[in-house]
């Protein structure tokens, strides 16, 4: 592949769809923050992929590594939608940032024009956070049980929480849907930080 | 975007000059930065003490000194009559001469430069760089203070007075930190940034020694959180950015490792790094964004902060202090994806700092 047409994020974010094809994932239907991939499912894990400048002629990927739930996304689209908040800021209700992942600490980090070896590593390391993300829960019971258990993946539940209005909101999807109750389990870790949710559209009963 | 532009084009056009040196156009420093115009009299330069102040306070984050400015004076007057070799004596003298860091620094010179041309005053520049009282930070915090508990507004957990304890300000890799101090005569920390990235290829791997101070630093109110004005903002940015960039780069993918490892170490999860926050006073691009647990530093519930890096022992200019200090009190728009808050939202967190100290062994 030539330089140039490596000298661009088209580059990096062309590698990171090869990856997540490569491991099963595709595009996500709800948009979320950055390029978003799971696995066709109903409960998903989720990767959401992002190259970081960290100066000025390197590169790094980072990924959010979480559990996507089409369903619930596509409600929560509509809620946002009739507030004015766009949906392409979004990440899933429970989310961990991929450097907390011993295995995935280190990062390669890859020059703008990369010859093949930063190409490679980088590569290399999405693999892996393709890898690692399918430890994660893959359906309601898998999802409930990892929360019962206070373990996702390698992870404490409070490690993966997102916004708390959007956590409210999935637990409360949990329980209308599919009769789970978590509640107990999740709200307690939860702040009552509400911004820029309106919490009247986004947790009303309708 | 248009600055940035000019400034590749000024790139490209030539090398950067360091040492400092007398040129047709006058003294020149850096990307061809003209710091003392020439007269139209032969050999002959004007110096404008306030520009000429801001201009190297801008290329070196320090400020100048009375003796390096007379020295400078010296340079002139002797270059204008002819003598050019103690003329190169006395930039020499200056201490001024050199940049540690050629690219940033050169950048930095360059945007205060065209920020002098289109019409900004000295003094705002050095005041925006953070120069009127150096170091003044550090020295007003004061790591045994008991930290403020959190305000009615916030949700975030309270410090008790028994954080020492798991703050242990200790190294995440203890090997580390005794091979450094045992080898004092490897220690690099107040090497100059060129002589550092040369021992870094001559004497072999680097260890990373990383200690989080132990208490939240709550900067003290300042009285500049009126904002000194857009230009002057997007000034800030430009070397907000430029300082995170330089950073980084001295850390290198090891030493970001090692900071990791030092956060988690400690049971505390990382939201995000190079979190982009705006405020009143321009840019802030803040390290990392962690989340500790409750009762994982003395604090009775969960909290969420940012960490600010500083590697051997890097400035933390005023400047800086306040934009934290906003952050940590009415807060800031986050720019940036985090997890547990959304991109466009205020932000209201808490600062603390993290030191890095890198020593080089040899193999």
């Amino acid at each position: 592949m030539s330089g140039n047409s490596r000298n661009s994020s088209r580059f990096w974010m062309a590698l990171a769809r090869r990856a997540a094809n490569g491991a099963g994932f595709e595009g996500t239907r709800c948009p979320l923050a950055y390029s978003s991939y799971s696995l066709p499912s109903e409960i998903s894990p989720s990767l959401q992929i992002f190259f970081q400048k960290i100066t000025s002629v390197e590169v790094a990927p980072d990924a959010f590594i979480g559990v996507y739930v089409e369903a619930f996304e596509l409600e929560w689209s509509d809620r946002l939608r009739r507030t004015g908040l766009s949906p392409n800021f979004e990440n899933p209700p429970f989310l961990l940032l991929a450097t907390n992942v011993p295995s995935l600490m280190r990062r390669p980090w890859a020059r703008n024009s990369p010859p093949d070896q930063d190409a490679v590593a980088v590569v290399d390391w999405l693999d892996r956070a393709f890898q690692y993300a399918k430890q994660l829960p893959s359906s309601v019971d898998s999802l409930a049980a990892a929360i019962e258990a206070n373990r996702i993946a390698d992870h404490p539940v409070e490690s993966y929480l997102g916004h708390p209005v959007k956590v409210r909101g999935f637990i409360g999807w949990l329980r209308r849907v599919h009769s789970i109750d978590l509640s107990g389990r999740v709200l307690p870790l939860l702040s009552n930080r509400t911004e820029p949710y309106d919490v009247q559209v986004m947790l009303g009963s309708d | 975007m248009k600055l940035e532009n000019e400034w590749r084009a000024r790139l490209a056009s030539g090398s950067i000059e360091s040492p400092m040196r007398f040129a047709e156009a006058g003294l020149v420093l850096g990307a061809g930065t003209v710091l003392c115009p020439a007269l139209a009299a032969r050999r002959q330069v004007s110096i404008d003490e306030p520009r000429l102040l801001a201009l190297l306070g801008a290329a070196h984050l320090r400020k100048t000194t009375p003796l390096g400015l007379a020295h400078i004076r010296k340079a002139t007057k002797c270059w204008s009559e002819g003598n050019e070799a103690l003329a190169s004596m006395h930039l020499a003298l200056s201490g001024l001469d050199h940049l540690k860091q050629p690219v940033p620094d050169a950048q930095r010179l360059f945007i205060a430069d065209h920020l002098l041309r289109k019409g900004f005053q000295p003094s705002t520049l050095i005041q925006a760089l953070g120069l009127e009282t150096p170091n003044d930070s550090l020295a007003k915090y004061n790591q045994d203070e008991p930290r403020v508990p959190a305000g009615s507004g916030r949700t975030s957990g309270q410090w008790t007075t028994g954080a020492e304890s798991s703050f242990d300000s200790s190294s995440v890799a203890p090997d580390s930190a005794a091979r450094a101090q045992n080898r004092s005569d490897e220690s690099i920390a107040a090497a100059p940034a060129s002589r550092r990235q040369a021992t870094a290829q001559d004497r072999g791997a680097p260890t990373f020694t990383v200690e989080i101070l132990p208490a939240i630093v709550t900067p003290a109110a300042s009285s500049s959180f009126t904002p000194f004005g857009s230009a002057v903002s997007a000034m800030a940015d430009e070397i907000e950015v430029a300082d995170s960039i330089t950073k980084w780069r001295e850390l290198g993918p090891k030493g970001e490792e090692s900071v990791r490892e030092a956060v988690a170490a400690r049971g505390w999860t990382v939201l995000a790094t190079q979190v982009y926050v705006r405020t009143s006073l321009g840019l802030r691009v803040a390290d990392f964004l962690v989340h500790i647990p409750a009762g994982m530093a003395g604090n009775l519930t969960a909290y969420d902060g940012f960490i600010e890096v500083k590697v051997n022992g890097g400035r933390y200019n005023s400047l800086q202090r306040d934009k934290d200090a906003l952050i940590g009190t009415v807060g800031g728009v986050l720019l940036t994806p985090v997890p547990g808050y959304r991109a466009g939202s205020k932000i209201t967190l808490e600062t603390a700092l993290a030191n890095v100290t890198i020593t080089y062994e040899r193999e």
